[in-house]
C-alpha cells in the first residue's frame, strides 16, 4: 500500500511548511503545539491545514509550555490544582469538547484523539484504562454528538519495554482493533539512545509486527517522530510516514516534555547531513572527507541545489543552519517515493538492497583508509538487516 | 615500566625535543585540548611554513590504539599531519596493525618512561579535509601568537 509523507513539525517549522509549499515534498503535516502558538497555527494557509493533522501532545497532562497554554484544551491548564490520575476523568469531556473544536475549526485533514505518555511497563489494563477514560470515552461522545464527519485517529504512545512485551501489545491490539468508529491509529514510538539510528532488531521487528497486526485489521497507522528507520517500518505497511528536521523531531523522547519552561542547555549536537547511500546521518567534517577523497562518493549525498551550498568552501555549518535539513527533506523523502510504489516482498526486496548498498559503501570508504567514528558508522545495518528479514520471514516473503 | 596515566605520557611528549624542536620559533604554537573542532586534540602544535601555518595533531592513548585512530583521524579534518601517540610498553598491538596507520595516514609514535621518542610511522603532509575547521584553528593559533607577541 502506497504511503504518505509527513513533515513532523517543530523548532523552525517554516522550513518543512516552505518545503511542502514550494518544493512539493511531502503531503502534509504535523502541529506541533509546542512550537508553534495558537496565533501561529491560525496563520496557516488553508491549503496546508487541510493537509494537517494535530498533534496534541497531552503527553505529560501535568505541564505546558507558553506556546502550548495559547490552546485552552490542556488538562494542566483545565484542571484546578492540577492533574491527576484520579481526578482527570470528570474534567477531560471539558479537554475533548474544546480539542475537538478546535480540529474542525482549522478543517484538519484527520481528527486525532490524543494520549498521555507511560513510564516503563505499566499492567496493561490500567493503560487502557486510562486511555479510554481520559481520552478514546470522551472524545469519540463529542465527536459524535456534533455529527463530524472526519477520519478518526487515535494516538498511541508505546516505550521501548512496551513494544517489546507480547502480553502488552497484544492486549492493546485487542482494545485497538475493538475500537468503534475509528479510522486507524498515531503511533509514537520512544527508543532512547545515543546512538544516530536505531540498533535493535528486536525492537523493530517487534514494532513491524504490531503495526502489521493494525494494517491486517484495516485500520490505517501514522508513524510519528520517524528517522531514517521509516524505510525498515515502510514494510508493515503504515499510511503515513513522518520526516522531521531536528533529531527531536525524529526521534520522540519524553523529556522534551518535562521542565518545559526550566531553562535547559540549548546546544545542539554536531551538524551532521543525510548521506542517503549510506542511511547515516554523518558529521560533516566526515562527508567533506569522503567526497574529497573518493570523489565518486560526492553522489551518494544526493543531487540538490542545497548541497551546492553546503559543499561551499566558504558555508557556515550550525546545527541551525536550514540547508542540511531541506537538504534530507529532499533525499529522504526521495528514498521514501521510491519504495511507496512498491508492494510487500518488492518493497521489502528494495528496503534491503538499500542496506546491502549501504554495507558495501562503507565497506569501500574503511578500504580507503577513512576512519569515521561509532556515530557515524554502519553500526545499525546489520540490525537492521536482521529486523527485515525476521519480518519478511513471517510473511513467506523469503528468497 | 609503564606510564599510569595519560596526563604523565602528554607531559613527556611536551618536554620532549621533538614537540621542543617543532615549537622553538617565535610564531610558533602549542595548545592543549583545543575545544570546538573536531574532537578535542591532546595537543595541537603549529610553526610556520612556506605556505602559512604548519599544523601538526596528537592524540595519546596508554594502550587503546584503534580509539586512538578514529579520533586522530578526525584531526586531519583541521591539521595537516596527524599522529597517535602511545606508550612504548604497550605498543605491540598498535604496531601489529601498523597498515592501518598507513592506510589511513596517521603518524605512529612511542614514548617509553624515560622520555625516549620511537617513531614507528610518519604521515604524509595532507591538506585538511574541513577548511572551515582548517581556517577556525587557524584564527585560534593566530589569535594566541598575536596575544602572546603583544605580551612580550
Amino acid at each position: 500500500m502506497k504511503f504518505e509523507i509527513f513533515h513532523q513539525l517543530g523548532w523552525r517549522y517554516k522550513w518543512s511548511i516552505d518545503t511542502l509549499k514550494n518544493e512539493q515534498i511531502g503531503d502534509g503535516v504535523i502541529i506541533s503545539p509546542r512550537s508553534m502558538n495558537k496565533e501561529e497555527v491560525d496563520e496557516l494557509d488553508s491549503f496546508i491545514k487541510r493537509k494537517a493533522i494535530l498533534d496534541p501532545q497531552l503527553f505529560n497532562p501535568r505541564e505546558v509550555n507558553k506556546k502550548m497554554a495559547t490552546y485552552d484544551f490542556y488538562p494542566a491548564l483545565i484542571v484546578k490544582g492540577g492533574y491527576a490520575t484520579g481526578n482527570y476523568k470528570e474534567h477531560s469531556p471539558i479537554s475533548a469538547n474544546v480539542c475537538v473544536d478546535y480540529q474542525i475549526n482549522n478543517d484538519f485533514r484527520y481528527m486525532v484523539i490524543p494520549t498521555r505518555y507511560f513510564d516503563g511497563l505499566p499492567p496493561v489494563a490500567d493503560f487502557i484504562k486510562v486511555q479510554n477514560e481520559h481520552f478514546v470515552d470522551p472524545f469519540i461522545k463529542n465527536i459524535n454528538s456534533k455529527g463530524i464527519d472526519k477520519d478518526i485517529f487515535v494516538q498511541v504512545i508505546l516505550n521501548v519495554f512496551m513494544v517489546k512485551s507480547k502480553e502488552f501489545t497484544d492486549e492493546l491490539l485487542d482494545w485497538i482493533t475493538g475500537l468503534q468508529g475509528i479510522k486507524g491509529v498515531y503511533l509514537i514510538t520512544e527508543y532512547p539512545t545515543d546512538d544516530k539510528q536505531i540498533c535493535d532488531s528486536d525492537f523493530l521487528h517487534s514494532l513491524l509486527k504490531f503495526i502489521n497486526v493494525l494494517y491486517q485489521n484495516e485500520l490505517r497507522v501514522i508513524l510519528g517522530y520517524l528517522n531514517t528507520e521509516a524505510l525498515v517500518l515502510s514494510l508493515a505497511n503504515p499510511s503515513v510516514i513522518s520526516i522531521g528536521s531536528f533529531e527531536n523531531l525524529r526521534r520522540f523522547h519524553y523529556s522534551m516534555f518535562e521542565d518545559m519552561n526550566a531553562e535547559k542547555d540549548q546546544r545542539g549536537p554536531k551538524p551532521r547531513i543525510y548521506v542517503p547511500q549510506m542511511l547515516q546521518w554523518v558529521e560533516y567534517p566526515f562527508v567533506q572527507d569522503i567526497v574529497k577523497s573518493i570523489p565518486e562518493t560526492r553522489r551518494w549525498v544526493g543531487n540538490n541545489k542545497y548541497l551546492d551550498t553546503v559543499f561551499q568552501p566558504t558555508y557556515k555549518w550550525s546545527n541551525n543552519s536550514k540547508e542540511p535539513y531541506k537538504h534530507y527533506f529532499i533525499e529522504g523523502s526521495k528514498q521514501l517515493q521510491e519504495i511507496s510504489v512498491l508492494n510487500d516482498a518488492d518493497r521489502y526486496n528494495a528496503v534491503r538492497n538499500m542496506i546491502e548498498l549501504a554495507k558495501a559503501d562503507y565497506s569501500k570508504i574503511y578500504d580507503n583508509g577513512v576512519r569515521l567514528d561509532e556515530k557515524s558508522s554502519e553500526k545499525h545495518l546489520n540490525y537492521w538487516l536482521t529486523a527485515i528479514n525476521l519480518f519478511a520471514k513471517d510473511q513467506g516473503w523469503g528468497k | 615500566m609503564a606510564y599510569s596515566t595519560e596526563k604523565e605520557l602528554i607531559t613527556t611528549i611536551k618536554n620532549s625535543s621533538y614537540i621542543k624542536r617543532l615549537t622553538n620559533t617565535r610564531k610558533s604554537f602549542i595548545g592543549e585540548e583545543i575545544e570546538g573542532l573536531f574532537g578535542i586534540p591532546d595537543l595541537v602544535v603549529a610553526k610556520p611554513g612556506i605556505n602559512g601555518l604548519f599544523t601538526f595533531a596528537f592524540e595519546a592513548k596508554l594502550s587503546n590504539w584503534k580509539r586512538a585512530l578514529v579520533q586522530a583521524y578526525k584531526y586531519k579534518a583541521f591539521a595537516k599531519m596527524s599522529y597517535v601517540i602511545m606508550d612504548s610498553a604497550h605498543i605491540t598491538v598498535a604496531l601489529s596493525n601498523r597498515e592501518q596507520f598507513i592506510k589511513s595516514n596517521i603518524g605512529l609514535i612511542s614514548f617509553d618512561t624515560d622520555g625516549r621518542m620511537y617513531v614507528h610511522h610518519h604521515p604524509f603532509v595532507n591538506e585538511p579535509y574541513s577548511p572551515q575547521l582548517e581556517r577556525k584553528l587557524n584564527g585560534i593559533i593566530t589569535d594566541s601568537i598575536l596575544c602572546n607577541s603583544r605580551a612580550t
